[in-house]
């Protein structure tokens, strides 16, 4: 059928074997600095392994994955990869960033659940550049500057995307391509917007504000201050301790043990910290991230329906130019009767009034098709309009014109009944995928938000008990001072 | 009681007679630091020292000031007398005592203590003791220094008000078998702070050698703001009120003061009180003291005794310690309050998100409720820690402060009779140099005597009728101070006697305060950690029931299956 679905259906690689397989894994195995040898610039490179195949790929080769398998899939969700360095982050750290191990670590963690988000992702996960991305011994710039990624138009919206239209998929489309083709903006305003998209952009959108303005920074809140008062544990352990060696007996004794105790939160703290940066505020962030790639994605289908609204437009006025021109023709042609009919009454007798409706309605005539495929540059309608005037003075033949416009006009129209067949269609297709998407979406986010609220509340459990123990140990120790 | 008073004065004289004939032999101060293994004797009499310290070389005006054997100062010894013969009564059963007594804040240690048999308890105080000061010290008999049983509670405030303004009552119930009571069945009166105030003054003049437990800071803020009739303010100085009564009433001597009876017991407090305290010596004693300390204030002790010199470092580490805590804690109190905050922010988020993700929203929902009840047994251990254990730390902190003061008094005691040592050894000297004229007893020069005398001869005045003269005062004056020496003498042995019980009472309390504090401490966090488990513990099915495959519940809005859009 077409590339698309060919690569869908399967690219046979042995990457794509590998991962088809049961529980199969991908795993970043660790970070090491390297450095190009000409430029003397550092960078930090992840081992990537599935199974046996083991390859190297660094942060700005992720960032490009991710971005080609977004321009290839504009209805996917493709899931995130960790934020950029803040300035922030460089400003505090400088040159540093790159020896900076927590992030490393972070980046770690966050890349494999990228990798295996999109590897267990039903489409993503088949498409041969996600593969050759996991491939030993590719080199990425050889990937991104070959087919399907070279051919990749500029504009998405200038390709077809759903495999309803039988169609070549990740290349121009030659109609969609073509020059009389509406190019929408953001802002515009769909004519009859589809209800139900218009609920779940709300409802992303209120999400994706909701997520990274509220839930992300609240969460973030309490983990920051939990570290914050596991380094004071961490003092007044100390404190407890000196205490004790200034006190004797039972007493001392018992002092020691709080001290153990407050020491043994201190240490809880900090790795509940870890534990719900890593299992809670890492999901969260991701989440938040999702939250705004939905809202792309949607904005896309968007600026689909946009497109297809403005191919009816312009068919629409193409076809009343036409009318108008085919008005006009048979108008002139009315009148060449007429005029001949005068002549065989009265030879001299001329009408003035005639010969000035002519006159005008010959401009008229001559006008508005001109106008109809310069709909959008109005500074050049006027000169454009006396360039007509003057044509008209010196145009010799107006009657062949005319014909020439209603042929052209015919043409374009053809090529926009096209598009627009080919637009509606696609749109169509597009929306069930990008609607079965977005269920497999939701589903995705809830398992993720179980599994997030879980590890919250088992993190929390394992902190309690801990200290728990610790605390009555203390407490223990303390009975034995006798009075 | 009156007895006890009569008891006391009659001591007071007895023993500064029987101690008078001891000072005999030409160096009475070799003859004290035989007796006893150490220096360290005190001058209680303030008033005439001052002159002898600063007016050197005019002793005329000296002799005419006698010595005031009755000063307050004088009263460690007295108690020393009066106390071992009320101290043998024995102990009622302590079951009989908890009985009827209301569990406030009440610290029931000392009853509870008592079902002690009184000997092996104080030897073991003995013992610690010992194992912390490595000397031997005179260790009179502990036995008789227990305290009986006693309870005291500070409970229900009530609010008054008079022509004077309003003011706090709080009901006051004792219990105790102590003697000196009517009966041992609990006694309720009402008190309000300036009584407290009273009672507190009362004991400093009564027992100058004994540590007085503190009161509560006046709060000055509060009364500036106005909220000291908040019941947050009022709850936290009845607490601390609290805190007094309790070390009153485990302290030996102080549970069996006068003062103390007439505030627990009096049913007319007003008229008692003034009686009360007119029988306390005039407090006329607290200006010289004051002059004296000032006059005294850079001068340093000669002979250091090393006993109470470790007394000092040990309080002064106790209090460095939990100083270091209050402060350390009253960040990280704050920062628990802040997590707390924080927690409870999170669980609006989470009930934020519980509106949009409508398909889990109950399961949102009651994972939010978990994370505020979670919050809210965060700040309970906040306020238990706070209220508990910082308050047992704060409140033990001053009570180290009033055990400074005491040793500190010791100190000044001590400098004291140094100085009135150190004047009589002059004295002495200058009847030696009187005696034999030229000769230099310590080998020096005393330059301001050889002038004098030029001057004198040079003046023509009779030198033989002059020194005979001046012998002859000196004769008198040595006498004076004589006595005077071996009474500061015994009263020092008493103050230091009466300091090392007084520490050991305080060692005691402190021990058992920390213990408090510390049980107050663990509690509140072991049940914060508990509440912890059991409440993250029951949301955990919850969550669980989240399902994922089945199609219908956890979608939202956009979750139909769409087949074709227009």
């Amino acid at each position: 059928m077409n590339n698309r679905s060919s690569t869908r259906a399967s690219c046979g690689c042995t990457i794509d074997r590998l991962l088809r397989q049961e529980e199969a894994y991908i795993f970043i195995t660790g970070a090491q600095k390297q450095s190009d040898t000409p430029a003397g610039k550092t960078y930090i490179a992840y081992n990537i392994r599935i199974c046996d195949t083991e390859t190297k790929r660094r942060y700005s080769e992720f960032e490009s994955l991710r971005r080609a398998l977004s321009r290839l899939h504009p209805t996917l969700i493709v899931p995130p990869i960790p934020e950029k360095h803040s300035i922030v982050d460089y400003a505090a750290l400088q040159t540093r960033v790159k020896d900076d191990l927590p992030m490393i670590e972070k980046r770690k963690r966050m890349l494999q659940t990228f990798l295996n988000r999109v590897a267990n992702h039903p489409e993503l996960g088949r498409d041969h550049v996600f593969h050759r991305f996991l491939e030993s011994g590719v080199a990425w710039s050889d990937v991104l500057h070959s087919p399907p990624l070279s051919q990749l138009p500029k504009n998405p919206l200038q390709m077809v995307v759903s495999k309803e239209v039988n169609a070549q998929a990740h290349k121009y489309n030659m109609i969609l391509s073509s020059n009389l083709i509406p190019i929408p903006s953001a802002t515009y305003v769909l004519k009859s917007p589809d209800p139900r998209f218009e609920e779940s952009e709300k409802f992303t959108f209120r999400i994706a504000n909701y997520m990274s303005n509220n839930l992300d920074k609240s969460q973030r809140k309490v983990i920051r201050r939990l570290g914050e008062l596991a380094n004071d544990y961490a003092e007044l352990g100390a404190v407890y301790n000196g205490f004790s060696l200034n006190e004797s007996g039972p007493v001392a004794n018992a002092i020691e043990k709080i001290g153990q105790a407050v020491d043994a939160s201190y240490t809880e703290s900090a790795q509940m910290v870890t534990s719900l940066e890593g299992e809670f505020a890492e999901p969260i962030q991701e989440h938040s991230q999702f939250a705004h790639i939905v809202k792309q994605v949607l904005r896309f289908r968007h600026l689909k329906h946009a497109q297809m609204e403005m191919i009816e437009g312009s068919l629409e006025s193409k076809k009343e130019n036409l009318d108008s021109l085919q008005r006009m023709e048979s108008e002139a042609r009315r009148l060449e009767e007429a005029i001949s009919r005068e002549r065989t009454i009265g030879s001299n007798a001329v009408d003035i009034d005639e010969l000035n409706n002519n006159h005008s309605s010959q401009v008229d005539a001559s006008y508005p098709p001109r106008r109809a495929t310069k709909t959008w540059a109005s500074p050049v309608k006027m000169i454009n309009a006396m360039g007509h005037s003057l044509q008209n003075i010196i145009d010799v033949d107006p009657e062949a014109t005319r014909r020439n416009q209603i042929g052209k006009t015919k043409d374009a129209m053809d090529v926009l009944q096209e598009a627009l067949e080919i637009t509606r269609k696609d749109l169509s297709g597009a929306s069930a995928e990008l609607q079965t998407e977005l269920d497999r979406f939701q589903k995705e986010k809830i398992k993720d938000l179980r599994d997030m609220l879980i590890a919250y509340a088992k993190i929390h459990i394992r902190y309690c008990q801990r200290n728990l123990e610790s605390w009555q140990e203390a407490r223990t120790e303390v009975d034995k001072i006798s009075i | 009681m009156n007895d006890d008073y009569e008891n006391v004065e009659w001591n007071v004289h007895a023993t500064s007679d029987a101690y008078t004939p001891h000072v005999e032999g030409d160096d009475p101060l070799s003859a004290f630091s035989n007796s006893n293994g150490y220096q360290n004797n005190n001058n209680t009499h303030f008033g005439p020292m001052k002159g002898f310290v600063s007016t050197n070389g005019h002793f005329d005006d000296l002799s005419s000031s006698p010595p005031l054997p009755s000063s307050p100062s004088f009263m460690p010894t007295v108690m020393n007398g009066s106390k071992s013969t009320t101290a043998t009564s024995p102990p009622l059963p302590p079951t009989a005592m908890t009985n009827g007594i209301k569990k406030e804040i009440t610290v029931t240690t000392p009853s509870s203590s008592s079902s002690i048999p009184d000997t092996p308890k104080s030897s073991t105080a003995h013992h610690t003791y010992k194992s912390k000061s490595p000397y031997s010290a005179p260790s009179p008999p502990r036995e008789s220094f227990v305290a009986k049983p006693m309870v005291i509670s500070v409970a229900d405030p009530q609010k008054h008000s008079d022509a004077q303004g309003t003011y706090i009552t709080y009901l006051v119930t004792t219990t105790t078998t102590l003697d000196t009571f009517v009966s041992s069945h609990p006694r309720s009166v009402r008190r309000r702070f300036q009584d407290f105030v009273w009672l507190h003054n009362a004991l400093l003049l009564e027992y100058p050698a004994s540590i007085v437990p503190p009161l509560p800071d006046k709060h000055r803020l509060e009364y500036i703001k106005g909220d000291r009739f908040s019941s947050e303010f009022i709850d936290r100085r009845r607490m601390s009120l609290q805190w007094f009564l309790n070390r009153i009433s485990r302290h030996p001597e102080l549970q069996r003061s006068q003062s103390v009876r007439v505030f627990l017991e009096s049913g007319d407090f007003r008229n008692d009180k003034r009686m009360q305290s007119r029988k306390v010596p005039p407090a006329a004693s607290v200006l010289d003291t004051l002059s004296d300390t000032l006059l005294n204030a850079f001068t340093k002790i000669k002979k250091p005794d090393e006993r109470f010199v470790d007394m000092k470092e040990t309080v002064d580490k106790l209090e460095d310690n939990l100083d270091t805590v209050e402060r350390l804690y009253s960040r990280i109190g704050k920062r628990q309050k802040d997590l707390q905050q924080d927690y409870a922010s999170f669980s609006q988020s989470i009930q934020g998100l519980s509106t949009l993700e409508t398909g889990i929203s109950k399961q949102l929902q009651g994972f939010a409720d978990t994370t505020s009840k979670y919050a809210k047994a965060m700040d309970e251990m906040n306020h238990d820690e706070d209220l508990l254990f910082l308050n047992d730390v704060h409140e033990l902190l001053a009570y180290c402060h009033a055990a400074k003061v005491t040793l500190r008094a010791r100190d000044q005691k001590q400098v004291d009779f140094e100085e009135l040592s150190a004047y009589f050894h002059r004295t002495t000297q200058e009847r030696e140099r009187t005696l034999h004229p030229g000769r230099h007893l310590d080998g020096g020069l005393n330059i301001s005597e050889i002038v004098t005398d030029k001057i004198n001869e040079v003046r023509g005045i009779d030198m033989q009728h002059a020194r005979r003269e001046k012998l002859v005062r000196l004769e008198r004056k040595i006498k004076e101070l004589e006595s005077e020496v071996a009474h500061a003498n015994d009263v020092s042995n008493a103050f230091n006697d009466q300091v090392i019980k007084e520490y050991e009472v305080f060692q005691q309390a402190k021990t058992e305060e920390i213990k408090q504090g510390l049980v107050a401490y663990a509690d509140s966090h072991i049940k914060f950690y508990e509440t912890g488990v059991s409440i993250w513990e029951s949301i955990l099915p919850t969550l669980e029931s989240i399902h994922i495959d089945d199609g219908d519940g956890d979608e939202e809005e956009v979750a139909e299956e769409s087949s074709t859009t227009s």
